[in-house]
């Protein structure tokens, strides 16, 4: 972590090059283990076949990460066209939370790359909350729908007591159970509720 | 936490002070709110947190700020023990517990989340367990006791979540707001499988 007045490299640009000395603050967002929690993040998605198409994305390039040190939310950013990780700075390994975090997050990127991108909010809020719920789902059923090919890994168990901790437990039983999506939906809305 | 939006101005000045060239689409002013919250422990830094409503979920960044000095909440224990070091905190037998409640939600372990349970109800995963592990966990838990060692600190006994099992522990809180678990033994553990629950109070 910075002080209050330096940045990474203990030096701080003023004047013209700088920020005229108004910002005191330095922040170095990046997390320190970012590439090696990814890489591990990778290879547990890549023992599953949907998986290995959604990292195609990845290895080619096509989508950045950004890994953030913090305890915030992770997601793909259409805005920024980007995903975003956010993971304690303490933190060196891919924990199953992570793993799950970004499956849903390639899947939203791959979806907003096929051309399904939200309407603007801002004119139709109720079409925008339906689109984004609906992707949120689509994206939930596909992490479902990896976990299920991962269910003689060793990744498992931890897979599965993580969609308990993020409250998709329901979801992903009803998914097994081949609900309808509707019915998946409707699980779905409960997790979401709850959360 | 009692919220309070931010005025325009101060949202931007606000973003100003944190955002980073590198994450710049991350702080847009246009589509983030800033708002921030007093806490009992800190004498003028706040909590503040920015968050981007351009997509769903919405991106958070917390932070301790006292509106010109801001240290980024990122997950580790050193934004809040430079605040600390500041002279800022002020822990009291009345505002531990709350210290210790944020300090957990804001710093994470390596491996995984650790949750301070001061109610039960609050537990996580409470509503996966079966009945004779969901009524263990509420006859075995105890509430929070804190005890006062003047220069020393306090020394505070509390049920923990971690690592998918409850512990009562013994965690010290040095006057500089340091904390460190001392203690801990577990009180029902394999809470994520049900079939095999040990109690050992």
């Amino acid at each position: 972590m910075n002080s209050d007045t330096e940045n990474s490299s203990g030096y701080k640009l003023q004047g013209a090059f700088g920020d005229r000395g108004t910002n005191v603050n330095s922040f170095g967002y990046g997390h320190p283990h970012a590439d090696k929690i990814i890489d591990q993040a990778k290879e547990i998605i890549a023992e599953s076949e949907t998986g290995r198409l959604l990292l195609v994305m990845l290895n080619k390039n096509l989508v950045p990460i950004q890994v953030i040190k913090g305890k915030g939310e992770s997601g793909f950013s259409p805005e920024m066209g980007t995903i975003i990780m956010q993971i304690p700075g303490n933190v060196d390994k891919a924990h199953p939370e992570y793993v799950i975090h970004l499956i849903k997050a390639l899947h939203e990127a791959a979806q907003e790359r096929a051309g399904f991108k939200a309407p603007d909010p801002k004119k139709d809020i109720m079409a925008y909350a339906s689109f984004i719920h609906g992707r949120n789902l689509d994206s939930i059923t596909e992490v479902c729908k990896i976990v299920k090919e991962l269910t003689n890994s060793s990744y498992f168990s931890v897979l599965l007591d993580s969609l308990r901790k993020l409250g998709l437990n329901k979801v992903y039983e009803a998914y097994l159970e081949g609900k309808s999506r509707d019915e998946l939906y409707t699980e779905y809305a409960e997790a979401y509720e709850t959360l | 936490m009692h919220w309070q939006r931010l005025n325009r101005d101060d949202s931007v000045k606000t973003i100003d002070s944190v955002k980073s060239d590198m994450n710049a689409g991350l702080f847009n002013v246009a589509t983030s709110e800033v708002k921030r919250a007093r806490v009992p422990f800190y004498k003028s830094y706040q909590v503040y947190q920015i968050t981007n409503f351009a997509s769903l979920p919405s991106f958070s960044f917390q932070y301790l700020g006292d509106g010109k000095f801001f240290q980024h909440l990122d997950g580790t224990e050193s934004p809040i023990y430079v605040v600390n070091d500041k002279g800022d905190l002020s822990l009291s037998i009345g505002t531990v517990q709350d210290y210790l409640e944020f300090f957990f939600t804001n710093v994470g372990d390596e491996d995984g989340d650790i949750v301070l349970i001061t109610n039960p109800k609050d537990m996580p995963l409470l509503d996966s367990l079966d009945m004779d592990v969901y009524q263990a966990v509420f006859s075995q838990h105890k509430p929070i006791h804190i005890e006062d060692k003047e220069s020393l600190g306090f020394l505070v006994e509390a049920d923990l979540y971690k690592e998918s099992q409850l512990v009562r522990a013994k965690i010290e809180i040095s006057p500089k707001g340091r904390v460190n678990i001392a203690e801990q033994k577990m009180i029902i553990h394999q809470m994520l499988d049900s079939s095999r629950v040990e109690s050992v109070l």
